[in-house]
């Protein structure tokens, strides 16, 4: 990674919880660096380990062993020796409950880091930077309510300028969008990425909602079983998943198998799935006869009428759905389902109608079947279905 | 009741916003009646006939005698000055408790279960028989601890005596106030979610300023209700100052008003003047706690979820307090209980040292006789009983109060908790009066009946309140999904809301069961020998001066509470593991 100077070093990072079901770790032997001002989310199912990770990052979790570092300084380390308490780390967390704190009015809760600070600080001066605060998050007319008499999103951004009025040089996100309704959790996710970038404070979002993570970050790392599977900028991520899980983890709907019947120039590859055949390309090192499975997003699929051309895929139309921008086919193969979206003045099929698949060789992703084998993303050359 | 209480609910719950005000009042009238009969009737009883000087039987005879007789004579005034100074224990008990609370809920102890179980046991133990224990400890002229201490050459002068102030507080605070608070606080703990003490620290908060300023406050309505029950829970017993105090003159208010029913002619109207006095004070308390807890307000929010509890990493520190909480439960509980069953085996109650002290004389007279085998079957039945009525009528009560929206719910809401207002001595008095007075009520004298009423009003205060908080926390949807598949108010009950407040049901259950089999104050006057119970049979060993045989008794029920209160611990314990997980 080519980060000039990274906030957080996270080294052979590992949690592992104590327990009679226990069979593996929590978090597993991780490690990555997050740069200065940079938004990272890690994005993964629950129980991949990357609450766990944040917690430990903010102290509230101690690593079985590893390494963390903040802005240079050891914040665990030497297995123990070096542990510094939540209370004294340079972080603000927002929380998935926002935590916000019933006993106390909307001033109390944001005042609050200010107020327990030492040294003190003249309660003039918190009552400006408090006030302030507030104003920034355009929270300043409910100042004097209890904390709980707000709706979701303000508690929300309540607990946002609370997590940032120490002026942390980390800000920790757990699931920041996942209480929000649809409609506020689009606003909430500009205003977060909006606020992280004026104030230029490395963020580490935690998530397991793909199109929050890839909407939000300078970065992704995606993790799995406690490890990072997959890492990269949002586009590369969606675009490229270097692996099994993460493509299916990112949410392409359509996989298919297949054998490689022959490697052509310039690696192409022609193959024999099972709906029919298929020519895409690969990096090198491809040979005929191996099992793969390619991965095909529904608007790279394009149909047509059954006009007993044998290089399409045939199908039967089972339903469709109108979704707006778009009809959403699903196509019945034999024994499996493909999703298909057609965009704007595209043709329109009805229920029941036999239909050619003609997938987009170029888009689609291949990944080997052995477990554990090095996994390959396609470069985009001429489709050979043309 | 039940059925009257289940047919007003459903009224209410099944077509919310239909029914009609007139509805509303009636059957909230008609509630109020029925709780007011329990709990309003014997108050008034104490209060109006603290002003009649003729004896009982006779009509009313209106005068202040007894009023002025207790203002006047030193003793009963000095005992109002004891009994604030006793109640100095409730704070100093509530540090402890505090502090035992967090280590038990937010550390990692080691054998920390074993200590929530003792504490169980410390509060389900009949009072009597550890005081026997202490006595035998800690007495200054025979206990053993003072004969060890005055052995010592260095600490010749040096006498730890149980019959004193701080003697009688220590019993109190080690037995009774500690357990209830932590049992009370530990269950509320752990329903505060960990986040907003995680967010506290994350603010830059030390752990000791984020227990100070966000545990403690979140927990302010438990603390609230933790001290109200330790001082009542307190008062209720007087069996300790009674063997502990009035021997060497420290008398506290229920004693004197023991002593004044006790006394020939028995003095009625100082009694319950002096009892009057008290249930004021007790009744201020009781409101200033109404208001304290609306204002601290419901906050801990809880979701269906369940919270996360976080505990710390065990450390060192960890080791030393569990050490610490192990070394108290030993001194406070295993040590009164180890000596007191040596004392059911000696030959004379105090006299360890004597040429072979040891005999099984008194257990085996005591298991012969036809006294013991009546009181046993007594006190079953009246531990069913009223485990079993009073559970049931504490959950619709409970119910009716949080789900209904029927009139004179907050006047309900007072009431219950007036049996804590009276002392279970004075009440004794009230009820047998009633008892003999009322037409038609009479013919149950000498039955279990009374018995099993007075129980069942005493419980009132502490059952109704826990179901109510357990009935706060099943979400209305889940009954309203019920009703809204087909399901009738009883079907509804018994299928979904039960169900889900049952690890309550079962605590309150068992709370009623053990304090009935041990409580001596409230049923002493209610129970000619024939209906009498084991703690009714083991006070009349005592103050019979048989207390060998008294402590045979006393081992029994300590047994029986140690296996009560395992039990109590582990559906406890699986409660807390449904909300971790």
């Amino acid at each position: 990674m080519q980060q000039t100077s990274s906030t957080i070093t996270i080294r052979a990072l590992t949690k592992r919880f104590d327990g009679p079901d226990v069979t593996a770790n929590a978090v597993d032997d991780i490690s990555f660096d997050i740069a200065d001002g940079t938004l990272v989310t890690l994005l993964g199912a629950s129980g991949c380990g990357k609450t766990t990770t944040m917690r430990m990052i903010a102290g509230l979790e101690t690593p079985t062993s590893g390494e963390i570092s903040i802005d240079g300084a050891f914040m665990y380390a030497d297995g123990g020796r070096v542990n510094v308490p939540v209370s004294k780390r340079p972080i603000g967390i927002v929380f998935q409950s926002y935590a916000i704190w019933p006993h106390m009015s909307v001033f109390e809760n944001v005042a609050y880091p200010l107020r327990v600070r030492r040294p003190r600080m003249s309660k003039a001066e918190v009552r400006e930077r408090t006030e302030e605060s507030l104003e920034a998050v355009g929270l300043a007319k409910f100042s004097k309510r209890p904390g709980t008499a707000l709706s979701g999103g303000q508690q929300q951004r309540a607990a946002l300028a609370r997590a940032l009025i120490k002026e942390p040089k980390v800000l920790l996100l757990d699931e920041p969008l996942s209480n929000l309704d649809a409609k506020l959790r689009d606003r909430m996710r500009e205003w977060i990425r909006e606020v992280q970038q004026r104030s230029g404070i490395t963020t580490i979002c935690v998530t397991h909602d793909q199109e929050e993570a890839l909407g939000i970050s300078d970065r992704v790392l995606l993790m799995e079983d406690g490890r990072i599977v997959d890492s990269g900028v949002p586009e590369d991520i969606y675009r490229r998943p270097t692996s099994k899980s993460a493509a299916q983890f990112i949410g392409i709907a359509n996989h298919v198998s297949a054998v490689v019947r022959d490697v052509g120039s310039v690696s192409a590859l022609v193959l024999d799935t099972e709906h029919g055949p298929l020519s895409c390309s690969a990096p090198a090192g491809y040979s005929t006869g191996e099992a793969l499975t390619v991965y095909l997003r529904p608007e790279d699929l394009r149909l047509g009428r059954a006009v007993g051309d044998d290089v399409a895929w045939r199908g039967v139309v089972r339903s469709r759905v109108f979704v707006g921008p778009c009809w959403e086919y699903y196509v019945t193969m034999g024994a499996t389902d493909l999703r298909v979206r057609l965009y704007g003045d595209a043709e329109t099929f009805e229920v029941g109608d036999a239909v050619h698949v003609w997938p987009d060789g170029s888009k689609a992703i291949v990944v080997r079947d052995e477990e554990g084998a090095s996994i390959e993303t396609l470069a985009p050359v001429a489709a050979l279905d043309d | 009741m039940s059925s009257a209480a289940g047919r007003v609910s459903s009224a209410w719950h099944a077509r919310p916003g239909r029914h009609t005000g007139a509805g509303r009042v009636v059957w909230g009238i008609v509630l109020c009646v029925v709780v007011g009969v329990f709990t309003v009737l014997p108050a008034a009883w104490v209060i109006i006939n603290s002003f009649n000087s003729a004896p009982p039987g006779d009509s009313f005879a209106f005068s202040t005698d007894g009023w002025s007789d207790i203002f006047s004579d030193p003793t009963t005034v000095k005992s109002i000055g004891y009994t604030f100074l006793l109640s100095l224990r409730i704070p100093i008990a509530m540090a402890i408790a505090l502090a035992m609370t967090w280590a038990i809920v937010r550390m990692d102890l080691p054998a920390r279960k074993f200590i929530e179980r003792c504490l169980w046991l410390a509060f389900f133990l009949p009072a009597l028989p550890v005081t026997l224990g202490w006595l035998l400890l800690a007495d200054p002229d025979y206990g053993l601890i003072n004969k060890l201490l005055h052995s010592l050459p260095l600490l010749g002068g040096v006498t730890l005596s149980i019959t004193s102030v701080a003697g009688i507080m220590w019993v109190y605070i080690s037995l009774t106030t500690v357990p209830i608070m932590v049992i009370l606080l530990s269950a509320s703990l752990r329903q505060i979610d960990a986040s907003y003490e995680e967010a506290s620290e994350a603010s830059g908060a030390s752990v000791p300023k984020t227990m100070r300023r966000v545990t403690f406050r979140l927990l302010l309505p438990a603390i609230l209700t933790a001290l109200v029950a330790g001082f009542i829970t307190s008062l209720e017993v007087f069996e300790v100052e009674q063997i502990l105090g009035t021997p060497v003159g420290i008398r506290v208010y229920s004693t004197q008003i023991f002593s004044y029913v006790g006394s020939v002619p028995p003095l009625y109207a100082q009694a319950l003047a002096l009892g009057t006095l008290f249930f004021f004070v007790l009744l201020v308390i009781a409101v200033a706690y109404q208001i304290q807890v609306k204002r601290a307000g419901a906050h801990a929010t809880m979701t269906g979820s369940g919270s996360r509890v976080a505990r710390r990493p065990r450390t060192r520190a960890a080791y030393v307090v569990s050490g610490l909480m192990l070394l108290y439960i030993a001194i406070g509980v295993a040590l009164p209980v180890i000596v007191l069953i040596l004392g059911s085996f000696s030959k004379l109650f105090g006299f360890f040292f004597i040429d072979s002290p040891w005999t099984t004389a008194h257990w085996s007279q005591v298991l012969h006789s036809s006294d013991f085998t009546t009181a046993a079957r007594n006190s079953v039945i009246v531990g069913l009983g009223v485990g079993i009525v009073g559970t049931l009528l504490y959950a619709l009560l409970a119910w009716t109060m949080v789900r209904t929206r029927i009139w004179g719910r907050s006047l309900i809401g007072v009431m219950v908790w007036l049996p804590w207002a009276i002392p279970g001595v004075l009440a004794g008095v009230a009820w047998l009066v009633i008892f003999l007075r009322v037409p038609g009520l009479s013919s149950l004298y000498g039955t279990l009946t009374p018995l099993v009423i007075v129980l069942v009003v005493k419980g009132l205060p502490l059952g109704t309140q826990m179901l109510r908080t357990s009935v706060e926390q099943v979400s209305e949807d889940l009954e309203a999904a019920a009703r809204a598949s087909g399901a009738g108010f009883a079907r509804t009950f018994r299928t979904v809301t039960l169900p889900l407040i049952s690890p309550m049901v079962v605590s309150v259950f068992m709370i009623l069961f053990m304090t009935s089999m041990r409580d001596v104050s409230s049923v002493v006057l209610l129970a000619p020998p024939e209906t009498r119970t084991l703690s009714l049979l083991m006070f009349s060993y005592a103050t019979s001066g048989q207390l060998e045989s008294s402590a045979v008794i006393g081992v029994m029920l300590a047994v029986l509470a140690m296996f009560v209160a395992g039990f109590a611990s582990r559906i406890g314990l699986r409660m807390n593991m449904g909300q971790e997980a």
